[in-house]
């Protein structure tokens, strides 16, 4: 159960790390074009250096919401750690680790409307480029997605030792 | 010794444009550029000057002493000085009226001190002129207070519910118990009581 509780909390520092990766590189979409290849992630379209995104005015709430989501399945899982590491000292034995389950649960509904978003609106064309293909923070975010699931899940249902 | 010889030089004498060196403005308006200076050991016949995209010189002036206000010696004719060396700070700072789109690029603001062996310092502030000023959009920052606010306010709410909940239980069951202490008559109240006791630490476990 121990061995269990410590494999959790290094997936669940993992997926902070990946949540805090996918969000600030800009390698969600990546294309290759007449001057090399062109990357657009959430904030900027970088080629050697990086630019403004060009999002058409159709899609701007769009990729606002996914930013904000995305920011805030951050700070959820960095307060679902928090949490952990809380519950961790203060909870009785035999109890469960609900409040982080429940956060890191929160975290995870943010993450998948985060993904959805994204992957409805933004994964059709991609501008200024040809044979546009997922880079590896769209990868990393839905990796994320499965874990905060998975580490949820069994904080609601692991008990204290 | 030459080391300190240059940290005395870098030091002494400092030109600042404030917080940020960027600065926009609108299309036909009066633009201030800021400019400050600090010394160290005091100035004396301090010249500053203004330069724009390092060649274009558009004010030049002296100060005598800290007591001093500055003197001009040339200056473009859309170039106004409005600051002020008696005061606690030295404020070099110009504004440069009736701005066009071709005023857009570098401003460097230029100090030469000749009391600290004519040390010279300068910054440089970069002007755009937009056509019209827009507001920065603040959707993301609304869609995350919203949320995790939202949130507190749900968890603060279950706890609420929760405790009632618990305290009407509570109240219930000591309303039936009650009824049962008193029907068993006046044998013993302590173990009443204690019995009484065992049975309400139930539900919370529960």
């Amino acid at each position: 159960m121990l061995v269990l509780l410590a494999g959790i909390f290094v997936v669940h520092i993992a997926t902070v790390i990946m949540l805090f990766v996918s969000t600030i590189a800009n390698v969600w979409m990546v294309g290759s074009s007449s001057i090399g290849t062109i990357s657009t992630g959430l904030w900027l379209l970088c080629n050697k250096t990086c630019t403004q995104l060009p999002v058409s005015s159709q899609d701007e709430a769009s990729l606002k919401a996914v930013q904000a989501f995305m920011i805030l399945s951050i700070i959820f899982s960095v307060v679902a750690l928090i949490l952990f590491i809380i519950q961790l000292f203060t909870l009785e034995k035999g109890k469960r680790f609900y409040m982080t389950g429940a956060v890191m649960l929160v975290c995870w509904m943010c993450i998948l409307i985060a993904v959805s978003i994204y992957t409805a609106r933004f994964t059709g064309t991609m501008v200024y480029s040809t044979n546009p293909h997922h880079g590896y923070c769209f990868i990393l975010a839905w990796i994320c997605f499965c874990f905060s699931f998975i580490t949820g899940i069994l904080y609601l249902v692991l008990r204290k030792k | 010794l030459p080391g300190l010889h240059i940290l005395a030089i870098t030091l002494a004498l400092e030109v600042s444009v404030g917080k940020t060196n960027t600065v926009m403005a609108l299309n036909n308006s009066n633009v201030l550029l800021p400019c400050t200076f600090t010394t160290c050991i005091g100035f004396q016949d301090l010249v500053f000057t203004w330069y724009f995209n390092s060649t274009e010189l558009i004010y030049h002036g002296k100060i005598k002493n800290k007591a001093t206000e500055p003197t001009l010696i040339w200056h473009n004719p859309r170039v106004e000085f409005v600051g002020s060396t008696t005061k606690k700070d030295n404020n070099i700072s110009i504004v440069l009226n009736g701005v066009e789109f071709s005023d857009a690029g570098k401003y460097t603001c230029h100090v030469k001190n000749p009391k600290e062996r004519n040390a010279q310092h300068n910054a440089t502030i970069f002007l755009t002129v937009v056509h019209k000023m827009v507001e920065t959009d603040n959707t993301v920052t609304l869609i995350i207070v919203g949320v995790v606010g939202g949130l507190i306010g749900l968890l603060i709410l279950f706890m609420l519910i929760k405790r009632v909940v618990l305290f009407i239980i509570k109240k219930t069951q000591d309303g039936k118990k009650e009824c049962l202490v008193s029907s068993s008559g006046n044998d013993n109240t302590e173990n009443g009581l204690a019995g009484s006791k065992a049975e309400q630490k139930a539900p919370p476990k529960a």
